[in-house]
């Protein structure tokens, strides 16, 4: 159980811990959540974390959590931190050790009666085609020479090689590639651990599902988005893999070693950051574009593959399969915000949080500028996941940031405690989800009790005008490591 | 037990006592084998037919036992090998050269991201043994 913090009511759904509450804060804490996710978000570490961020040299305005908010290591998950340009802090902890984990959405022309006898064997033949689970690699095999070029180029590298759509392109957060990505600032073991690594989920909570869409909310943003009731799409979550982990690493390591230089002592050292424009931070955020490129080219390939395999099961013409959005949930972004009604340049650290930018945002593609940003919220493997569209308040609040998923509020152990891996399974057939995973041990990891109430987190950021709700997703087939 | 897990919303905690520095070492490299694929290590007869020297300076203790269980986890993802077992050469306060000693493997069943320097605190308690926490991400 966390300490017990003073919190203020903002709004209906909005709490501040003050400034008061701790001497070191430079900025107060707010916490998006309606009252009933509120002893969930108390339970753990999470406030005592978001203290320790809003104790950070340059931090603006309040360091924010989202109401998946879950106690992390150092950073709390479900975070929005900026810090001012360009001589705030960067650190690696605010952006997690799996750089540019993600989600983007693929929408078929296929409806739910198209596919209902053969979402088993399309779960099948997906689980042998995408390879998922710890030390598996892929079968796109990369040189020192090539990986360079993937880190340089992200999701515009699998599109040259025949591995991607051209107009998948249009719609990736950044276009799929942050152009000051610096191959020469990640470690060669980092590359290493990358080079069969294209094309793979990995494990933990990383999936690809197929979706059938069971409601939309909004029929102007549905249709903008080319959503309609019963359509079957697949949604995809995972990230940079071991070459993201090991960027973070090789960099925490470092920051950890210099910050001293800096007049910097942390509550936490995963909290561990330099100035922005130091050396050191201009390297991390370097290698950092650098990883985030990997993850693009990564869902890229794995959107390739989910096409082949869509052809084979479903006779479905690749070029049929578009993409509706890409977001990037752990990354740190340049980006304009008000500071006290000014327009600022901040840096924005999201670790466990969505970019949500609002209608008219000139870096959300013309399609869809006038509804706002598509925005994926993957719920757990039996419940449902969501399609929002950013609002206008997520700009003047949340440093243009909502939610990025359920999160969790079960440890993995009492979650195994609870359920077991093959009841989980069977039951979920029943629900008629079919589960392809490689230990049950990590079924009843992920089981649904152990995440919150998704709709309650949804409703939250609807409620707070952050992101508007567009669609709900039932998952019928998951792949997971 | 020389390592135990205690609960962690996401991710997992582990606390490591040792009577040595070097016995919280080596009992960190078990657990995290463990972790990464159960029995791995206890399976038959241990047979470590792979071996890598490792070097490592670090600004203190409880870095140093971070930054050496980071190294033992990129080599694992790179050799694609469990590693069960460590000979130190020196293991000093903030420096070491050991020999890690493992086994090749196909897959594994959990992925540790990162050890991370989250509540780690190499320190000696007042019954006399050495003890950490570690935080690994998931």
């Amino acid at each position: 159980m966390s300490k017990e913090y003073p919190l203020n009511r903002l709004g209906p759904v909005l709490w501040e811990i003050p400034m008061s509450a701790h001497p070191a804060m430079r900025v107060p804490g707010h916490i998006y959540c309606r009252e009933e996710l509120l002893d969930a978000i108390r339970h753990d570490r999470a406030l005592e974390q978001l203290i320790n961020v809003a104790s950070l040299p340059g931090i603006q305005r309040a360091a924010i959590v989202m109401p998946d908010a879950h106690e992390g290591y150092g950073f709390p998950i479900g975070g929005v931190a900026a810090t001012r340009w360009p001589d705030g802090f960067i650190s690696p902890g605010g952006i997690g050790y799996d750089i540019n984990c993600g989600v983007r959405l693929l929408l078929t022309p296929l409806v739910f009666r198209d596919v209902e006898n053969r979402v088993e064997a399309f779960s099948k033949d997906l689980y042998s085609s995408v390879p998922s689970g710890t030390g598996k690699g892929g079968d796109v095999l990369l040189n020192l020479n090539e990986m360079n070029a993937v880190l340089r180029q992200g999701a515009a590298w699998a599109v040259s090689h025949q591995l991607g759509e051209p107009e998948d392109l249009e719609f990736i957060e950044s276009n799929g590639c942050l152009a000051n990505a610096d191959p020469e600032k990640v470690s060669e073991q980092a590359k290493r651990r990358g080079l069969d690594q294209l094309g793979t989920i990995g494990s933990g909570n990383h999936f690809v599902e197929m979706d059938r869409i069971s409601a939309i909310f909004n029929d102007q943003a549905a249709a903008a988005f080319g959503l309609s009731q019963d359509q079957i799409v697949i949604l995809i979550h995972t990230g940079s893999r071991g070459l993201g982990h090991q960027v973070a690493t090789d960099y925490l390591r470092l920051m950890v070693n210099v910050m001293d230089q800096y007049g910097f002592k942390p509550r936490d050292r995963e909290l561990a950051g330099v100035p922005f424009n130091a050396p050191e931070g201009q390297s991390y955020f370097n290698a950092m574009a650098a990883a985030a490129n990997f993850a693009w080219c990564n869902r890229e390939i794995i959107s390739h593959k989910i096409r082949q395999s869509l052809q084979r099961v479903f006779n479905l013409n690749p070029g049929h399969v578009k993409l509706l959005y890409d977001v990037a949930h752990n990354i740190a972004k340049i980006e304009d915000h008000p500071v006290a009604g000014v327009p600022t340049k901040l840096i924005v650290h999201r670790k466990g949080a969505t970019r949500a930018f609002g209608p008219g945002h000139l870096d959300i593609p013309e399609k869809y500028r006038a509804i706002g940003q598509p925005v994926l919220i993957p719920g757990s493997m039996g419940t449902s996941s969501f399609v929002l569209a950013g609002a206008p308040n997520s700009m003047d609040s949340a440093f243009g940031s909502t939610c990025h998923g359920a999160g969790r509020k079960l440890s993995r152990t009492a979650a195994k405690k609870q359920v077991g891996g093959p009841e989980l399974k069977e039951a979920l057939r029943k629900e008629g989800i079919y589960i392809q995973a490689g230990s049950f041990g990590g079924i009843a990891e992920e089981a649904p009790l152990a995440y919150k109430d998704v709709d309650l987190v949804v409703d939250t950021v609807h409620e707070a005008g952050l992101a508007i709700k567009v669609a709900r997703l039932k998952p019928l087939a998951v792949i997971k490591g | 037990m020389p390592y135990s897990f205690y609960p962690h919303t996401a991710d997992i905690r582990l606390k490591v006592t040792g009577s040595t520095r070097g016995e919280v070492f080596g009992l960190a490299v078990q657990a995290m084998a463990d972790l990464i694929k159960e029995g791995f290590c206890k399976k038959d007869k241990p047979d470590f037919s792979r071996e890598e020297r490792l070097e490592l300076k670090s600004i203190d203790g409880t870095s140093l036992l971070v930054d050496f269980l980071s190294e033992v986890l990129t080599l694992s993802h790179i050799r694609k090998t469990i590693f069960c077992d460590v000979i130190f050469d020196t293991l000093a306060e903030t420096e070491l050269k050991a020999i890690l000693r493992g086994k090749a493997t196909d897959q594994f069943d959990k992925d540790i991201k990162a050890v991370t320097y989250h509540e780690a605190e190499l320190k000696k308690s007042e019954n006399g043994q050495w003890e950490s926490i570690l935080v690994f991400d998931i």
